[in-house]
């Protein structure tokens, strides 16, 4: 009896340590590449920030809170660094406030099946699934003075008024080539984020939407009442996503204006930099300063968002 | 399990003994690929073969090298040669990653001529970083104004040869009114503009920078790199820059209708369609454009040139009291280095032995369409037959006329502190300057508006370099040695 009891305890004991490796196994790589990727690159950065190059050692040396310093003081004497920062914070507003709303209405449009809605989801999301290089080319292209039809279509309705009318340089003078970049933005953000509110609306159970119809609301309250409480979670995740644009925003200054200065971004002064091998230790000071400020915005506005609804599951 | 785990140490095995383990006889050369094409590697590759029985030679050419090579140094890889722009090799060097080649420039290539004696002179200087040689230059090029001479022979027009002339050439062309397509009836037919260019503005300072060693000479320039004070930058003592500028302004941003609508804002690769397609007779652009564009070329309208800089009035002259013809090198920073760990560093040396002999130059040469090589050319017997009159004239320019470049290894450069070509953010002011005046106001009633609106050019530099004197004590403070 005793034998069968120490056989089943040995059994059960084996099973746990089987059970044990299992899980370490399992959590192994997911906790080595947070180690790796998230803790070694982030320790790493933190101390390039108080570092430099010298270039008699060859190495980076310690230098204090030079970098800091250094940051602090081209905010308020170098008007570049400035601009690169509102450029970059510009972002935020256009992708949550503006590209958000748009493609959440869109998305509602498409999911009630408004006429022309399957030509209209190949139109929006067409620009999400090709190349950004290409993208980029079209959209410039499209407002060249000899290739695209944009700036014959301007003189023919702005010269009815004005003899004399003159069209404006869309991507060679600030900051109309800064709100071009927006407007490209736009255009081909809307696909990827009509892609998730789609996803989220077609989630939302039939019998709700019936429910509200019986009750006999219209378009507008079935959209305010109904769809945006239910998706609600998908749009503060895609709010926060627009916020964080503020530091990856980078591609499209790149290829719609590659030698504008004026255009910077955050993201786009830290690629160069990389690029070019210059001031590493300063961009990685750069950029952990602002995340220091960007991060409590981030996380206050997500708290704020969520308290709007309640979330339900369905 | 057990086999699992040996069969996993067998195969990482492998992958280590395959990366490890190098061919005495293989070499790999990376290029960056451009304007160039690859035909030119392929080529030498052969022939370096031909040569060396038993060697092989593989080439990658890779348009987004330049952003790979500072990981390929640091973490090594099978690249034994890099040709390429952009590699910032003064910052990879002293980190040791780059092989020095003092010894192999001692080398003789040819009885009684090293390897450092077929390296272009005055390119010899951006090669070397604390008393060590590290890259050997790559190109030797050639910018300024390219013009269609068939749209200028069937015209009448001159090429000009002084800023005047070119002045009075572009009121000429922009007068003609001549429609790009004839055939076109609408009355706001596209006429032949003067000039196309594009957003990458820079282009115009191979143009504008020929104009400022005009003025200055080019010895004005050996003291000038050295960037050692804030006083390289008084417009009172470099005056050619600001004047190179101003000239530029009148030339081109005060006359906006000189220029295809909108050339500020143009894509590089649409404003070089619109010079191949007849809409302007000339366009800012440098040695590469004929072989970059060479698919698009139709020569029924477009035969491609470059012209010499026009001469300034107050050009700097010569003991015979003649202008003197200067060049601005495109492209002075483009290496050819060996990396540290290079698995061949021996056979990337003889290569380079190799590409400095005249035949290698020759072929250099004809397979780029006119691209002079970094070296010396006076013993080259280049097969005329084999050159576009495009490269005839870059050519000519490159070797009539005294070269200068702006490459510096002073810290204050190198960390970014300052910028030689457009101090001190290295911005190009053309876009400012062309804004400035691409308006209404002033496209109606030009005098009128210039009463209160005349952008003075000297301005922008005393600006420039009253902030450079300001600040120049702090940047040194900076760098860390």
């Amino acid at each position: 009896m005793e034998k069968s009891i120490e056989v089943k305890k040995k059994r059960i004991l084996k099973k746990k340590t089987k059970q044990r490796i299992f899980i370490i196994l399992m959590l192994a790589y997911p906790v080595l590449q947070f180690l790796l990727f998230f803790g070694y690159v982030n320790f790493d950065t933190i101390t390039l920030t108080f570092q430099k190059f010298s270039w008699t050692e060859g190495r980076y040396v310690y230098s204090g809170f030079d970098n800091y310093i250094m940051f602090f003081d081209r905010i308020f004497n170098d008007p570049w660094t400035r601009r690169t920062i509102i450029n970059s914070l510009l972002y935020m507003p256009i992708n949550s406030l503006v590209i958000l709303p748009l493609s959440m209405a869109f998305s509602y449009f498409l999911f009630k099946k408004v006429p022309f809605s399957g030509f209209f989801r190949v139109v929006y999301f067409l620009p999400s699934i090709l190349p950004i290089v290409v993208m980029t080319m079209a959209f410039s292209f499209t407002f060249d003075s000899n290739l695209g039809p944009v700036n014959d279509i301007y003189k023919w309705f702005f010269g009815m008024f004005d003899s004399n009318v003159i069209v404006p340089s869309w991507f060679g003078s600030y900051p109309t080539k800064q709100m071009m970049i927006f407007v490209y933005g736009i255009w081909v953000g809307l696909g990827f984020n009509i892609i998730l509110m789609t996803a989220a609306i077609t989630r939302i159970p039939e019998e709700l939407m019936e429910y509200g119809q019986l009750e006999g609301i219209g378009f507008f309250r079935e959209f305010t009442t109904v769809v945006i409480p239910l998706i609600w979670p998908t749009v503060v995740t895609t709010f926060i996503l627009g916020m964080t644009s503020v530091f990856t925003a980078l591609l499209q200054p790149l290829f719609l204006t590659p030698t504008s200065g004026d255009t910077n971004t955050i993201a786009l002064a830290i690629y160069n930099s990389v690029l070019q091998n210059q001031n590493i230790a300063y961009m990685a000071t750069f950029g952990i300063i602002l995340s220091i400020f960007g991060l409590p915005i981030i996380l206050l506005t997500r708290n704020t968002l969520n308290k709007f609804f309640t979330e339900v599951e369905y | 399990m057990k086999k699992i785990l040996l069969t996993l140490i067998a195969i990482s095995s492998l992958i280590l003994a395959s990366c490890t383990t190098t061919d005495p006889n293989s070499l790999k050369i990376s290029v960056y690929l451009g304007g160039y094409g690859q035909v030119w590697i392929n080529t030498l590759a052969r022939a370096f073969e031909a040569e060396n029985p038993g060697i092989t030679v593989t080439v990658e050419a890779n348009p987004d090298l330049a952003s790979d090579i500072p990981n390929r140094l640091q973490n090594g890889s099978p690249d034994d040669l890099f040709f390429s722009h952009g590699i910032n090799w003064e910052f990879l060097a002293v980190q040791g990653h780059i092989e020095p080649l003092d010894d192999v420039l001692q080398e003789e290539i040819a009885p009684g001529v090293k390897l450092i004696d077929k390296i272009d002179q005055s390119l010899l200087e951006t090669a070397s970083f604390n008393g060590t040689y590290y890259k050997l230059p790559w190109t030797n090029g050639v910018g300024g104004l390219v013009y269609n001479a068939k749209m200028f022979r069937d015209n009448g027009w001159e090429v000009p040869e002084t800023y005047e002339d070119l002045v009075a050439l572009a009121d000429t062309i922009n007068e003609a009114k001549i429609k790009v397509d004839p055939t076109d009836m609408k009355p706001n037919a596209a006429t032949i503009k003067p000039f196309v260019w594009s957003q990458e503005t820079y282009y115009w300072d191979y143009l504008v920078f020929d104009w400022w060693a005009q003025l200055n000479g080019t010895e004005f320039f050996n003291d000038y790199k050295k960037a050692e004070s804030s006083e390289i930058f008084n417009p009172t003592t470099n005056q050619g820059h600001y004047k190179a500028l101003e000239a530029w302004t009148d030339l081109v941003a005060k006359n906006p209708l000189h220029s295809v609508e909108d050339s500020v804002g143009k894509q590089y690769m649409a404003a070089q369609m619109d010079f191949l397609n007849g809409y302007a007779a000339m366009i800012p652009n440098a040695q590469w454009l004929e072989m970059e564009m060479i698919s698009n070329i139709n020569p029924d309208i477009m035969e491609m040139r470059m012209m010499p800089a026009p001469f300034m009035a107050d050009a700097k002259t010569d003991d015979e009291g003649n202008p003197i013809r200067v060049n601005y090198t495109v492209g002075a920073g483009d290496s050819i280095i060996i990396p540290k760990k290079a698995p061949n560093k021996a056979l990337a040396k003889e290569f380079l032995k190799f590409l400095a002999l005249d035949s290698s130059i020759a072929t250099f040469t004809e397979k780029t369409n006119g691209v002079l090589l970094a070296m010396n050319y006076d013993t080259i017997d280049l097969d005329e037959s084999n050159l576009s009159e495009f490269s005839k004239s870059i050519i000519e320019i490159n070797q009539n006329s005294q070269k200068f470049n702006l490459y510096s290894n002073s810290l204050m450069i190198l960390e970014g502190k300052v910028g030689l070509e457009w101090p001190p953010q290295n911005l190009q002011y053309y876009a400012t300057l062309f804004n400035h005046y691409n308006n209404r106001d002033y496209l109606t009633n030009p005098e009128a508006w210039l009463v209160n609106n005349e952008y003075n050019v000297r301005n922008i530099f005393v600006e420039s370099y009253n902030h450079i004197k300001d600040n120049w004590s702090k940047w040194q403070s900076e760098i860390a040695g």
